[in-house]
């Protein structure tokens, strides 16, 4: 293993010093440890190259000159494996550093580590206490988060078992096209492959492991694809609000309007997803009227049938 | 550290020591051991190994030179690989997404800060092959994350305004804080409140403001933790995915059970917004207060 280790630093360390091509010959003959007959040193050769590339290091092909019967060559340009963010002040590596450390005791501890170590290889100074920042915590960011984020890096397709509205387990297949945390929940976003359109899953209600489908590289993120912004778009519907003076905060702080009075307060409240409004004017109990939409005023009125039948 | 090591994993901190080692040279094996969460025998192979490797012809002329017999690290000869390596894109993920929590819970008055975090994370996307979205909210702003681990540290009060959703009442209340948490989704503080007189857990995305207090007695070590749960018999009629999440304790497929709750405002609440899916029966005071709040809030309608 030792050796193994040694050869893949020593071929890394000749096609990074090279200025120009290394053809296979040049590597068998001159890097230490190809060994065997040529057969055995292709194998080799076709392994490392392999292994170099899973590290994220970039190997160049090229010197294929078709006036001569030339033999492909190898380098690994200097720009593309070494850290491009270089000319950064003491102060950016604290930013960086503080977002690695982010996700500290979370799924992506090892690789927020790694990175905290290259940034430190930098050899700046960084100094937390200069920065009116603290390290901020990702929250409930899980072994499945995790999983669909190497998805999303990888550009490999996912499926899990997810529990819909009714409570069952169902089986979806989705090409993640981002991520979103939001109100305390993470979200997965992409493209949804048997509907064939863009859908939202929240991670804590994958059932089971998200699990890999299929090869990695094998879509791309339209570029035209973006997050909904959290901000209420002009065409969200707005419910009407009564609601008690002191009561109803929620209710108030996702309000576009509110309208003091004596009795009852009158609140503009997007609806974003109706049957999460309903559940929290039901929430507030005699606090709240709904004045309209009809759909949510009937929604809540038969909720609170519902309630009062099972409980009298 | 417990985790098997793969041969890839041992040959990228072979090529991450180098860098390491150039900026931070006469460092400790054990100090090393320590960043590289290895061990003191892990990183000594490492420097034996590394000490072997340098460009074709293997003379020490070539060949990457080393010190290391005084337990301290010197690293001569390794300019090839003294740059550190670009980030891989999970790794450049990993801290575009913290550096976009970073800056969702700055305050709107940091914008100088706001925009070199965005010329950051502008450089990070091009490491990442096609841009993926992110968005990520801030469950505290990081001047409160700021003062409450301070307080933590120093044993100092906070005076806190906090959104009780069982009572749906903002108040202010002295805590004394314990520390930060996180379970399940969501991250809580936990403290010793004045007011209550008990420990108490307050969701830090309910938290209003928090604002020091000077020179309050810490208090002493006899608060007894928790108050006593209560336990609530409940009919399920529908077991949706709303019912299994405003209330885990039921089971998917379940037709009853027995949930615990610490407040009975709260269960009363919860219950009321499941609109009749799950049914309280016992004890009956909480199915009445049930019922006499849904009457109260559908007398409103007539």
């Amino acid at each position: 293993m030792s050796r193994k280790n040694e050869r893949l630093v020593n071929l890394t360390i000749a096609l990074l010093a090279t200025k120009r091509y290394l053809t296979k010959n040049e590597i068998f003959r001159n890097i230490e440890g190809y060994e065997g007959n040529a057969e055995a040193k292709e194998r080799m050769f076709e392994r490392d190259k392999d292994d170099l590339r899973k590290l994220g290091i970039q190997i160049e092909v090229g010197g294929l000159d078709p006036l001569f019967d030339d033999e492909a060559g190898y380098r690994i340009r200097p720009e593309s494996y070494a850290l491009s963010l270089r000319d950064l002040t003491p102060s950016q590596v604290t930013l960086l550093s503080l977002a690695a450390q982010a996700w500290q005791d979370a799924a992506f501890t090892d690789l927020s580590q790694q990175a905290l170590r290259k940034l430190t290889s930098i050899g700046l100074d960084t100094d937390t206490s200069q920065l009116p920042v603290m390290a901020p915590k990702l929250i409930g960011a899980d072994e499945n988060l995790r999983s669909a984020l190497d998805a999303l890096t990888s550009l490999t397709a996912i499926e899990f078992d997810y529990l819909n509205i009714q409570g069952v387990a169902q089986q979806r297949r989705l090409l993640v096209y981002g991520v979103q945390a939001r109100k305390s929940h993470w979200y997965l976003i992409g493209l949804d492959t048997e509907k064939d359109a863009i859908r939202n899953f929240r991670v804590d209600r994958i059932q089971g492991e998200v699990k890999p489908s299929g090869k990695s590289q094998s879509y791309v993120i339209p570029p035209s694809f973006e997050i909904a912004e959290l901000e209420p778009a002009i065409e969200t519907p707005l419910a009407v609000l009564q609601v008690r003076p002191g009561a109803g905060y929620q209710l108030r702080r996702m309000a576009t309007t509110i309208e003091t009075a004596d009795d009852w307060d009158l609140l503009e409240v997007p609806i974003f997803d109706l049957a999460f409004i309903t559940s929290l004017v039901l929430w507030h109990g005699e606090d709240v009227i709904v004045s309209s939409p009809l759909q949510l005023r009937s929604a809540v009125i038969t909720g609170l049938e519902k309630v009062v039948s099972t409980h009298g | 550290m417990a985790k098997q090591e793969t041969g890839l994993a041992r040959t990228a901190r072979l090529l991450d020591l180098v860098p390491y080692l150039t900026t931070h040279q006469g460092v400790a094996i054990s100090e090393l051991a320590k960043t590289f969460n290895a061990t003191v025998k892990e990183i000594t192979d490492d420097l034996n190994t590394l000490w072997m490797c340098g460009l074709p012809g293997y003379t020490p002329l070539e060949l990457i030179d080393l010190e290391f017999e005084s337990g301290f690290v010197s690293i001569r000869n390794a300019e090839t690989l003294a740059a550190p390596r670009a980030l891989d894109r999970a790794e450049a993920l990993s801290v575009y997404m913290g550096l976009d929590l970073l800056s969702a819970e700055l305050s709107s008055s940091n914008e100088s800060l706001a925009s070199e975090i965005s010329n950051l994370q502008d450089q990070l996307r091009t490491q990442l092959i096609s841009a993926p979205q992110v968005q990520i909210e801030a469950s505290l702003k990081s001047e409160f994350r700021a003062l409450i681990l301070r307080a933590i540290r120093r044993r100092g009060w906070l005076e806190i305004t906090y959104h009780s959703a069982a009572t749906d009442q903002v108040t202010k209340r002295s805590v004394a804080p314990y520390e930060l948490s996180q379970s399940g989704s969501h991250e809580y503080l936990q403290g010793y409140c004045d007011n209550a007189k008990a420990i108490r857990n307050f969701r830090a995305d309910r938290i209003v403001t928090v604002v020091e207090i000077a020179d309050q007695v810490w208090p002493s070590n006899q608060v007894t933790a928790n108050d006593q749960a209560i336990k609530y018999e409940v009919k399920v009629h529908a077991a949706t995915r709303q019912v299994l999440e405003v209330l885990p304790q039921i089971v998917a497929g379940a037709t009853s059970a027995t949930i615990e709750g610490y407040s009975a405002p709260w269960t009363s609440r919860a219950i009321l917004s499941l609109a009749g899916q799950v049914e309280a029966v016992e004890p009956a005071e909480i199915r009445s207060a049930v019922h006499a709040r849904a009457t109260a809030a559908l007398g409103n309608y007539h």
